[in-house]
Formats: C-alpha cells, structure tokens, sequence
C-alpha cells in the first residue's frame, strides 16, 4: 500500500464535495455490509452510514491525515453504530454479539449468514462453498463481501497480491464447478425448452 | 489482458467488473456496457458472473447502491446548504449563489409547510400531526388455512414457509408450533396461504417451487402433487414464481388465476392478477411459459400464446397481447422497492394502498402525473408521499386513509 496520507482523503479535508463522494462510492460496498451485521437491519446499516460520514463532512477540518481509509471508516461507522444502539436501544441485536462485533469485527460464520439470511436459494451456493478449504473461504469473503481490494487481502494475510488473486480465482472456479454439478443448469434449462417446444408443437 | 478470453471466474476476478455490476464506478459502467455492445456474444456470460457477484457479496445489488447513494446525495445538499463553516479555520469563503437559495427556498418551504401544518391541525381540533398519523411499511406476516379450516398465522418473524408432504416449517428450518398437537396434513388436502395488505411472504410448494406472494394475496395448492399430471395452483393478488423441474417425468405446473392459465416446465415469473388492475399481467424472467384462457371453448384457442423472457403477456376479457417490458420494474416489488416508469397516480396510489393497507381518497380533481423513479418498500408512509409530493401532488393521511390532493 502507498505511504503517505490517501489523495482522495486529502482533497475530501479540503472541502472537495466530489472527492467526498468517490469516498462514498469506493467504501459503500464493505461499510454496507459491515454495518448490517452490525445492525442487523440493512435500512438502519444505511442510516448510519449516512449519519457517519455527515458527521466527518462536518468536522473535516478537525479529522487527521489517515493513510487507511477503509479502516478509519470502519472505526467510525462502528461508533456511529453503537451510539445507535445506545440511543435507540434497538431490540434487533443482542447487546453480548454487538460487544463481540465491536470487538472483533466480522467472522466467517456472519458471511455465510449473510448469504443464507437473503434467501432460501441462496443454500446451494452455501453447499457448494462447502468444497473449498477455510483459505478459499476466506479470500472469498475478503474479497467479495468485505470488499477489499487485491493489495489489501495481501496485506491481511501475509500473501502476494498475485498469490491473492490466484487463491479467489481458482475458488471461484471450484465453486462454479460445484454449483453446476448441484444444478446442471444450461443443460437442463436447454433440455426443458426442446422439450417444451415439442409438446407445444403437437 | 484479454477480455475476450475471459471466463467468468476471471470477470469476477476482475476488479474493474465488480465496479461495473455494482455500478459505484463510472467509468467502469461505461466501459463494460461499451464491451459488451461490442460483443454479444459475451453478453450471456457477463450476466451470469454479475449473478453470481451479488450472491457472493452479501446480495448488495447495483439497484441498491443506486438508491443508496441517491438519497445519500441528497441528505448531503441539504447538509451543506444547512451547514455554516467555521470561521477560525483560515478557509477562503467562496460566496456561491445556490446555497443561498436553497436556504431562502428552504424558509419559504418551512413557513409554507408551518401554515400547513397548522391549518391541517386545526381542522383535526388542533391535535393530530403528520408523524403521529404515519403508518408503518408492511412486513413479512400471512395465514394458512387447512381444509378442516384452522387457521395458522404464521410467525412476522419468519420469511417464509416450507410445505413439503406431511411437513410444515418455516424457510429457516424452525418448525410451526401449532401443527404439533397430532393435526397432521393428509395428502392432497388443499392449502391455502395469504397474506393480508400490508403483508408478504415466501412459500416453498411440495415440489421444491418457490413463490413469493405479495401484498393481498394468496395461493392455494394441494399439499402433495405426487401421482397429479399437472402441478395446479390458484393465485389472486400477486406473486413470483420460480418453479422446480420434475425430475422423471416433465410434469406441467399450471397457475390459475380469474379465467387465465399459465402453463410451465421450469422458469421464473410473475403474475400481477389483482382484480383492481385492468388485466392480469404475466411477465417471463426466465424460460418460456404458455397463457391462456382458462375457458377451453373454440374461440378461446385462439388465445393463447407463448412469451419469452422479457415479455409479458396482458390478459383481459379473454384476450391476450403481450409487449416488451422493463422486467427490473415488474420484479420492484419483490426487491423491496417500488418502481414506477411514467405511472399516473391511481397506479401508484393502488400499490401503497395495498401495502401499507391504507384505503385512498381523491379530493377534486385527480392530480395529473406522470411518476418516474424508485423508492424503497421499507420506508414509512409518510417518507414516500413526501417523495410523492416533490411531483406536485398533496396528501394528507386521516387514520386509515390517505387523501389525494391536487
């Protein structure tokens, strides 16, 4: 990772408005979802995503020369959280896992959750997960749901950034195989149009 | 490298693709909508990987960022035209006009909406506010009825429900309590689950078919279809379907809803048959299904007709047409958004009646408008009329009704 305070950071102390909303778009995805395990609730997730960095805007002047801004977002999206909680006494969470989110920040066991909460179909892509080892897993997590970039997931695991991308590669690629055992989905879905087709034809 | 080459682990891979599916990055969209105008043939392949990128990132779709960062925008304008900078940081004061405005044409609108405010109050006997008359978005609550007619209410806590042979649960694997006492489902006994306005649910048929009922609406369906030729089911209101391929033998699953059938194999779709509405509205996601007119006599063969997906197929008074439609707008709904695309406003006012289980009322003339954009399901009554109202309609919300003013 570059030395030095981040560009976009710099200009965003300085009042750029468009350079506070590229942080917005660049950090939207990972607050996100980090906010709705937090909260438990994707609408108050973005509420205080929001709050959060209307709160920096206001006090840009004041804020220090960060180098990691997703951290320094995180950090801050965690508090607006808890206050949150505190203000609204929110009975969506249970005070003891809101302590150990603050506290450790997201586990494996939260994404799959996470895939699993949106949707009963979501379970066969859960399945399939199951064929790849725990690394896979959590380059996957890393890169998808907590959306850091290739440099970043290097950093965190003590791997190259091409060790990084080949790792997410290739379990992207053993799930798709997986996927399409579980399903045999152009096959079949080719299969079932002829077949329509014919009985129709008749 | 080449993108032609790409397989779909590598546009995944790719983060430059995952800005595009995401949509949080200009130049990024441009550049792979440009790509894939350029090569079609990709084009299949493309939609598959953006499929599965927002399976993989917690289900956190372009629809959502859009609408995020949207509103995001906004609650920042309205900071900053609020905001007044400190003084003591040496910070070269740039007078720009628009601010100014916006801070004059916020005086204006709070005076304005004050003297509204008031008069409203006063002719309610001085009490009632818009807040304390808001009405909560709908949520994940419906009933089962068994053919010996108990009714179940399924938990709001729960998405949905699982019907499979003998066995009753909820989608999460809990079981329904109230099944527990030796009330055991016999085979083929009918089932009907509905939601009320205000209410949603997900419902996973015998045979594995997913369907998810909107507001004021039900399905009814035998609990077992083993040994049935056809996969009959009945719906009024609204719902999404995403039906299961019979594994031997292809057995037809056929939707009856007011004198239409739908008739599938395997596909996903959605049937709009609310009575209020002109026609029923089928619309093909994946697939190919067969409409026609529940009515076997001669003159009805003739509607009858196969959609592909995209289309959607219009029935009313026997006939059927189909058109192109916008497919992200017909699906909104189960999304958890409304989307309207130059809809007038009693199209509008009938999907918030339905759910937020208000009834409306017009008063005077009914306000022209021709309503485009997207709001999301899970706001309060009053955040989406305020929204509404941006476009020049008036409301007011007495009890259970909202008033529609030009």
């Amino acid at each position: 990772m570059k030395d030095g305070a981040d560009l976009i950071w710099l200009k965003f102390k300085e009042g750029d408005e468009e350079a506070f909303l590229e942080l917005y778009r660049m950090h939207y995805l990972g607050l996100i979802n980090y906010g709705i395990k937090l909260t438990g609730d994707r609408e108050i997730a973005n509420e205080c995503l929001t709050n959060m960095l209307m709160q920096l805007w206001d006090s840009r002047l004041k804020l220090p020369e960060v180098t990691n801004v997703r951290a320094y977002l995180i950090t801050c999206l965690k508090r607006v959280a808890f206050s949150h909680f505190k203000s609204v006494q929110t009975r969506r969470i249970k005070e003891g896992k809101a302590v150990d989110l603050m506290e450790e920040g997201l586990s494996q066991a939260d994404y799959f959750d996470a895939i699993q909460n949106n949707s009963v179909l979501r379970s066969a892509l859960l399945k399939a997960m199951e064929v790849l080892t725990e690394r896979e897993k959590e380059l996957i997590k890393l890169k998808f749901f907590d959306d850091l970039d290739y440099d970043e997931i290097a950093d965190k695991c003590g791997i190259t950034k091409r060790t990084a991308y080949n790792i997410t590669h290739d379990a992207i690629k053993k799930l798709r195989e997986s996927l399409k055992e579980k399903n045999g989905e152009d096959y079949y879905s080719l299969l079932c149009i002829v077949i329509f087709l014919t009985l129709y034809l008749k | 490298m080449d993108h032609l080459a790409y397989d779909i682990e590598d546009f995944l891979c790719d983060v430059s693709f995952q800005r595009y599916c995401l949509g949080n990055d200009d130049a990024d969209v441009v550049y792979w909508s440009r790509w894939v105008a350029a090569h079609p043939e990709k084009k299949h392949q493309l939609e598959k990987a953006k499929k599965l990128y927002f399976e993989l990132n917690g289900n956190i779709t372009d629809r959502h960022f859009r609408a995020d960062y949207a509103a995001f925008k906004e609650a920042f304008s309205k900071r900053k035209a609020g905001y007044i900078v400190d003084e003591d940081n040496h910070e070269p004061v740039k007078v720009k006009l628009w601010p100014r405005i916006i801070v004059a044409a916020s005086i204006v609108f709070a005076i304005g909406a004050g003297l509204w405010f008031y008069q409203t109050a006063q002719q309610k006997g001085g009490r009632a506010t818009i807040m304390a008359n808001d009405i909560k978005p709908g949520k994940n609550i419906a009933t089962m009825t068994l053919a010996n007619g108990q009714v179940i209410n399924l938990s709001d806590a729960k998405r949905g429900v699982v019907i499979d042979a003998a066995q009753l649960s909820y989608s999460d694997g809990s079981s329904l309590e109230h099944l527990s006492e030796g009330n055991t489902i016999n085979n083929l006994e009918k089932i009907m689950i509905s939601t009320p306005r205000g209410g949603q649910y997900q419902v996973e048929l015998p045979d594995g078919t997913k369907v998810w009922l909107n507001a004021a609406s039900s399905i009814s369906f035998p609990s077992s279809f083993s040994g049935l030729d056809r996969r009959m089911v009945e719906l009024s209101g609204e719902a999404y379907f995403e039906v299961t391929k019979t594994k031997t033998k292809h057995i037809p699953f056929v939707v009856s809803s007011n004198g239409q059938e739908v008739e599938v194999l395997g596909t996903h779709f959605n049937i709009n048959a609310y009575t209020d509405e002109s026609s029923i509205k089928t619309t093909l996601l994946e697939g190919l299904v067969r409409v026609s007119n529940a009515a076997k006599t001669k003159e009805a063969k003739t509607a009858e007709i196969v959609i592909h997906p995209g289309e959607q197929a219009q029935f009313a008074r026997g006939l059927i047409r189909t058109n192109q439609v916008d497919v992200g707008e017909v699906m909104s709904w189960k999304e958890g958004y409304f989307q309207f695309n130059n809809a007038d406003i009693k199209a509008i006012m009938r999907q918030i009646s339905r759910w937020y289980d208000v009834d409306v009322r017009y008063e005077g003339a009914t306000p022209e408008l021709a309503f485009s954009g997207e709001i999301q399901r899970n706001l309060s009554i009053s955040r989406v009329l305020k929204i509404l109202n941006k476009s020049g309609v008036h409301f007011r919300i007495e009890g259970k009704e909202v008033i529609v003013m030009p």
